[in-house]
């Protein structure tokens, strides 16, 4: 028999609170439900919570064994001990989180992933019992099978770190992850945490103390690893896919480096370049290549790339000849594999995961050229992810392979698997091409040369252009996608069986000098020792890039804003007093020409003459729109524009119902509400040079929706004021040298995406453009005169092919001409104004 | 290590701040009209620590720069003297002793100045004292705080500890 009354002591007495309840048969804060009258005896009522459920809840005791762990007292309630279950629920019902010691159950879990339950009012436990295990609801049991504990014991005498891959598959980012956990292991502890499983796990287990995958680290992780996750010194954080553990990072205060093999290119969406080079204290590519398409969203983040950022290969290039007993050997191998002896026919391969980016279709493509040059190569294609079921790829893979004649007998192209082939197939080939389009360092080049391969790869397309490599002799550059270029240096290249030797194969271990994770973490601590500003305080703005705005995450927020300043990047600004300072201390005329000023109220009296263009793609607001907003009723002009005959009949109606007399123009659905508007403008157009125009609209594409009326209502506000008086936004226009009023937004955006489109039109704009826009009409709503939108339109020509939808959420030409407007305003000779609310919510 | 609030008097002087020895930290509050880059009124660069808020307490802004500093790589100081706005800076004058643990309150219960030895420094519950320190700790609550860390920390030490 269990003793439950020392049992109950053992485990609350740490908390102080056997003062207060000695017993845990009575609870003196509990309020029971269910009174039995004024009149009743006090043993007639529950004496804790227990006690009150258990009445309508007969099971109550076999739901308790539903998350109980293995252990005495789950022992004790499996042998119906008396009192058992409910000294185990009054245990999981305390708030000091003993639930998660007893139980696969985390009240404080349950309510992070299931925020609704608190909000609702319930008791955790009690909803998981009343219906959350019947929904199937998750428990801390769901997380900890993700849970292995490592092969190495924790040292406190050595320092703690914490290594991330995106997942433990046996592919290129989480082999180099292993990596650095096998040199880390030798004087770390070492945690090793992935967002996914996979067949690295053992190797991983083998060199760790603990290994675990979630696929929502920052909600998650913190219920498993908990004290763990405290000694934490640093982390690495290995793959720009490990973006979501920043968060976490940042909350816990952890300092962390992200060793980066991915172009900027493919790193979508587009948050993830953005939170690695606004948090991150340092970033370490694998080559200058990459890092150069990530120069671009450094300069928008204030990320300082020649501080904060350098270049370590994961690994040497190291030409090495193979002994012909190997070569021999290894020609006898795929020989078998292929099913014809391959004497003395050359043998060419490209090896990696069948993809678009791999260039997998463009090695068949030159295979097919090449044959014709030299009929007797054979090609080879090693890898996986050849799926005729994948129609974003593998469906057209196909198609091509079956063409070219693909594993048939006499064909010269043939498929098989990555695996335990793969080294053969180095040492057998002559020849490796490279197809990739984007490929930052990839291994299986080092794997070619190391087997004395020549290496055809594409000028532009890989880590192998950093100039280092420029004359490394087995590397064969062609134009990007000359496929006819590669083909002829394919047929060109001699054979490696004219230099095999006797010469022994180099280590595949690293020289222990030059370890790849002391590399990395002596540059992370030095970032940190270096520090010599740091910024406290949340600012005035409470927002924040990685967190919601719900109150949980209050103290995220602060943090993330500090570490960002500290960092010296640019997220939120601190004040509006910091933008002005910014402002007047850059160089740029469009800085210079932009100011920022306090919010107001002014009589409509005040207003100058102006009109209002609204793009009501949505109508469902329009009409409280039109009678909360005082300025409505002041404008000379107000057109709508919309795309169907429906809408533009109901738009007049509300109109009609406002007592505002509307002008409806029905557009086709293109360039979201900043083409209709420019549109008015065209020379057709009839409008002139006078006068100011405001551009509003429903502020609802799709993307950014979510916290889109909190936003629209922000700058619906800023701009027009309220339903007696107008916005300073307005009369600030009255000013003849002010060609831009627009809302002041504490969020400071870069150019992101639509710096790759700045350069087509650089040269039609009669300003120097900064590279970082600092301050734009984020949001696209604004007062502006038509001179400045002219100027703008002027920019792209009345002809420009402007795209259709669907559009990407960033970086398109309406995404650049959003950023354009100061820049346009500065070119009219112009002020623009933007105007401060810090008390207006923004998200 | 030196901490100094740039509203002490001591910051408007002419000559160099602080004894060559020590590192110096700068603390400057959100409404300081003190340029960020007058690290160098020391007689070497300051660490500098900018307060985007307005302060809400001496002790938070020294709970900000010892869980901060704390955290680095790298030896950790041997000394501290806290300087808040009103402090004497007669202080910086004196040599700090191992065993030195002691501090003033202004009478608004703000943190005025705190002198800490080698052996205060060396107890591993004073970073854990300023670590499981409220983010924004306020005046009100400075008094017991300073009790407590008195408490866990001075204990056992030579008895010059005064609130």
């Amino acid at each position: 028999m269990l003793d439950l009354d020392s049992y109950w002591r053992m485990a609350v007495g740490p908390f102080g609170l056997l003062d207060q309840r000695p017993d845990f048969r009575r609870d003196p804060f509990y309020h029971h439900h269910d009174p039995q009258g004024p009149d009743a005896p006090a043993e007639a009522f529950p004496q804790n919570m227990y006690q009150d459920l258990v009445r309508g809840r007969p099971a109550l005791p076999q739901s308790l064994l539903q998350i109980l762990t293995p252990g005495d007292l789950r022992d004790a309630v499996v042998a119906h001990q008396p009192d058992a279950a409910e000294l185990a629920f009054e245990l999981l019902i305390l708030p000091q989180g003993l639930d998660r010691e007893i139980s696969d159950f985390s009240a404080a879990h349950y309510i992070a992933r299931y925020p609704d339950v608190a909000e609702a009012g319930f008791v955790a436990l009690q909803h998981y019992i009343d219906h959350g295990m019947a929904e199937g609801r998750d428990t801390l049991r769901k997380l900890r099978k993700n849970f292995t504990a490592g092969a190495l014991p924790w040292d406190p005498e050595k320092k703690s770190i914490l290594i991330a891959v995106h997942e433990l598959s046996t592919t290129g980012a989480p082999i180099v992850g292993l990596q650095l956990v096998q040199e880390a292991a030798v004087d770390h502890n070492v945690m090793v945490v992935a967002l996914r499983g996979g067949a690295l796990l053992d190797r991983m287990r083998q060199n760790a103390c603990c290994v675990f995958h979630s696929e929502n680290p920052s909600e998650e992780i913190g219920f498993v690893l908990t004290e763990m996750l405290d000694r934490v010194d640093f982390a690495l954080l290995n793959s720009a896919e490990t973006v979501p553990f920043v968060p976490l990072l940042v909350d816990r205060q952890i300092p962390f480096l992200v060793y980066i093999h991915e172009y900027s290119q493919y790193c979508l969406p587009a948050y993830k370049t953005i939170h690695l080079s606004g948090f991150a204290d340092a970033l370490v590519y694998s080559s200058e290549s990459v890092r150069d398409t990530w120069r671009g969203i450094h300069l928008d983040m204030g990320f300082d790339t020649d501080r904060d950022s350098t270049i370590v290969p994961q690994a040497t290039l190291a030409p090495a000849q193979v002994a012909q007993s190997d070569y021999l050997a290894a020609r006898a191998a795929v020989s078998d594999l292929l099913g014809f002896d391959l004497g003395s026919r050359k043998l060419v391969y490209c090896a990696g995961y069948a993809h678009w980016r791999k260039g997998t279709d463009l090695f068949v493509m030159t295979a097919q050229m090449a044959h014709r040059l030299d009929p007797d190569a054979v090609f080879l294609v090693i890898g996986d992810g050849l799926n005729h079921e994948d129609v974003h790829s593998g469906v057209w893979m196909e198609k091509h392979l079956h063409e070219a004649g693909a594993n048939q007998p006499g064909g010269f192209v043939f498929t098989i698997p990555g695996g335990p082939h793969y080294m053969n197939v180095c040492m057998a080939a002559d020849i490796m091409m490279l197809a990739s389009r984007l490929d930052p360092l990839p291994n299986v080049v080092l794997d070619a040369v190391a087997n004395d391969c020549d290496v055809v790869l594409f000028d532009k397309g890989s880590g192998f252009d950093d100039v280092q490599y420029h004359d490394m002799p087995r590397l064969h550059r062609v134009g990007f996608g000359l496929l006819d270029d590669a083909a002829r240096c394919i047929a060109d290249l001699g054979r490696k069986a004219d230099r095999t030797g006797a010469a022994p194969r180099p280590s595949a271990l690293p020289d222990p000098a030059d370890r790849l994770f002391d590399t990395l973490s002596q540059y992370l601590l030095s970032k940190r020792a270096g520090r010599t500003h740091y910024f406290v305080g949340g600012g005035h703005y409470d927002l924040a890039l990685l967190s919601s705005t719900h109150p949980r995450h209050a103290a995220l927020r602060v943090k993330e804003r500090q570490k960002a300043w500290t960092l010296g990047r640019k997220i939120v600004w601190k004040s509006d007093a910091e933008a002005a300072r910014v402002l007047a201390a850059s160089d740029y005329p469009v800085h210079k020409a932009s100011k920022v000023r306090s919010y107001g109220l002014a009589p409509v009296a005040d207003a100058p003459d102006f009109s209002i263009h609204l793009h009501a793609f949505y109508t469902d607001e329009l009409d409280y729109d039109l009678q909360r907003f005082a300025a409505y009723r002041a404008a000379r002009r107000i057109v709508v524009t919309t795309d169907t005959p429906e809408k533009a009949n109901l738009i007049h109606a509300i109109g009609k119902g406002a007592g505002l007399k509307l002008e409806v123009l029905q557009r086709p659905n293109q360039g979201r509400d900043i083409l209709p508007f420019m549109k008015l403008f065209y020379a057709e157009s009839g409008i002139g040079d006078d006068g100011i125009w405001g551009h509003l609209h429903q502020k609802k594409s799709i993307g950014s929706s979510v916290g889109g009326d909190v936003w629209r209502e922000f700058m619906m506000r800023i701009l027009l004021g309220d339903d007696q008086q107008i916005s300073t936004a307005l009369t600030a226009m009255a000013d003849p040298a002010t060609g831009l009023a627009a809302p002041f937004d504490p969020f400071i955006v870069g150019w992101y995406g639509a710096r790759r489109l700045l350069s087509s039109v650089q040269d039609r704009i009669g300003t120097d453009v900064p590279p970082h826009p600092l301050l734009f009409t984020v949001g696209n709503m604004f007062w502006t005169r038509p001179q400045v939108v002219r100027k703008m339109i002027r920019y792209f020509g009345e002809a420009f092919p402007y795209p259709n939808e669907p559009i990407a959420n960033d970086g398109t030409v309406f995404h650049l001409i959003e950023r354009l407007w100061p820049i346009a305003a500065t070119d009219c000779g112009l002020g623009s104004v933007f105007i401060s609310k810090p008390d207006q919510q923004r998200r | 290590m030196i901490i100094l609030d740039s509203r002490n008097s001591l910051f408007s002087q002419p000559r160099p701040l602080a004894p060559a020895k020590s590192t110096c930290v700068l603390i400057l509050p959100e409404t300081s009209d003190v340029p960020p880059d007058m690290g160098h009124r020391f007689d070497r660069p300051a660490i500098i620590f900018e307060w985007t808020v307005p302060m809400a307490s001496a002790l938070d802004s020294l709970r900000a720069v010892v869980t901060t500093l704390w955290a680095r790589p790298g030896p950790k100081p041997t000394d501290l003297i806290f300087l808040g706005a009103t402090a004497d800076p007669v202080l910086l004058t004196v040599p700090v002793d191992a065993a030195d643990l002691h501090w003033a309150l202004t009478p608004q219960g703000d943190l005025s100045y705190l002198v800490c030895g080698q052996n205060t420094l060396a107890n591993t519950l004073f970073e854990t004292f300023f670590r499981n320190m409220a983010m924004g700790i306020t005046l009100e609550h400075t008094p017991v705080s300073m009790s407590l860390f008195a408490h866990h920390i001075g204990q056992n030490q030579a008895g010059d500890s005064h609130a």
